[in-house]
């Protein structure tokens, strides 16, 4: 059979992994490139958050992300986020940006407090829900809302955290442009807080929170060292 | 079926195709094998070609469809990034 330039037409037949296993032609492509970096316990000897960061793998498409989430252990140390990367002529260039990733982030943490006879609760079901959410683009509401970066899960004893990682807090970054994208001079701080206020709605419907929990956006200002110094939160949801 | 495949030297056949698979442009028309449901549609009407959203309903269904490790040294990158773990990996 000869490949015609990859668009769906009819008679072009299209085999996903659905309809055979071991022979498909296509994959399901996802928006963005994503890692999956593990996060090493700390030893609680004021370690370097850049030290406790593995980067185990990336990936683009959602076969590839069951075939990592599968095969691998520990399913609660780990975070997931976007590649960075841009766009030349010659397509993609992979920025690497595993030391500078806590930099650039504001994670919207949020703490959830299992009830004391669930303390095992369905972290790892939520986990993989926050993921799905994530990598399937179903948590921003437009194509150009642009926050999302990542998914966190943190569990220590008695409780556990997933955290949402978002661009910005609401604001213009340096270097995010003239234009109305997050982090940009362009986007007004009402527009800003609405795509970060309808997140925080979609993630408490990801993670199946009561409209009564409350959900706590805070700007990481030295996020590099592990999240010990989170700010106050900025806004609720 | 919880038996621990062996790692194979050799790509799978699913991984040489998952490497050599064109990356779906649109979704709408894709005509999936029952019992599999596909995404929901209203999700993708109107999308920039290539650019797909999925939904979790739909994402789950390729956990038992797709069971092959991303590359052919996995075990090894993963004991260098996670370390040698002892608790066991539970198949989900």
């Amino acid at each position: 059979t000869t490949e015609s330039n990859g668009a769906a037409k009819s008679g072009d037949e299209q085999v996903t992994v659905f309809h055979d296993p071991e022979n498909f032609n296509v994959k399901h492509p996802l928006m963005h490139e994503w890692t999956l970096w593990f996060t090493k316990p700390p030893s609680g000897k004021g370690d370097n958050w850049n030290d406790l960061l593995k980067e185990v793998v990336t990936f683009d498409s959602v076969e590839e992300f069951w075939g990592v989430y599968v095969s691998l252990p520990l399913h609660s140390h780990y975070h997931l986020s976007i590649q960075q990367s841009l766009t030349s002529a010659n397509g993609a260039i992979n920025l690497r940006v595993s030391s500078k990733i806590p930099e650039f982030l504001f994670p919207t943490d949020m703490l959830i407090k299992p009830p004391p006879d669930k303390r095992s609760a369905p972290i790892d079901e939520l986990w993989l829900h926050a993921m799905l959410a994530a990598i399937g683009e179903t948590l921003e509401n437009n194509d150009d809302d642009g926050e999302v970066m990542g998914v966190v899960v943190n569990v220590r004893k008695g409780f556990y955290r997933v955290g949402l990682w978002t661009k910005t807090v609401g604001k213009s970054v340096p270097g995010g442009g003239e234009g109305d994208v997050a982090g940009g001079k362009g986007r007004s701080p009402e527009k800003s807080k609405d795509v970060l206020l309808g997140l925080g709605e979609k993630f408490k419907e990801v993670l199946k929170l009561k409209d009564a929990e409350v959900v706590e956006f805070s700007g990481h200002t030295e996020s590099a060292h592990g999240g010990s110094t989170r700010a106050k939160a900025k806004f609720t949801v | 079926d919880t038996a621990k495949p062996v790692e194979p030297a050799q790509p799978s056949a699913q991984l040489l195709s998952l490497r050599s698979a064109r990356r779906l442009m649109s979704i709408n028309d894709v005509s999936y094998p029952a019992p599999i449901n596909s995404p929901n549609p209203a999700l993708n009407t109107g999308a920039p070609t290539g650019k797909l959203r999925y939904n979790k309903e739909f994402l789950l269904q390729f956990q038992r469809a797709f069971v092959e490790k991303p590359s052919e040294n996995w075990t090894e990158r993963v004991k260098e990034t996670v370390g040698d773990t002892s608790e066991p990996s539970s198949a989900r």
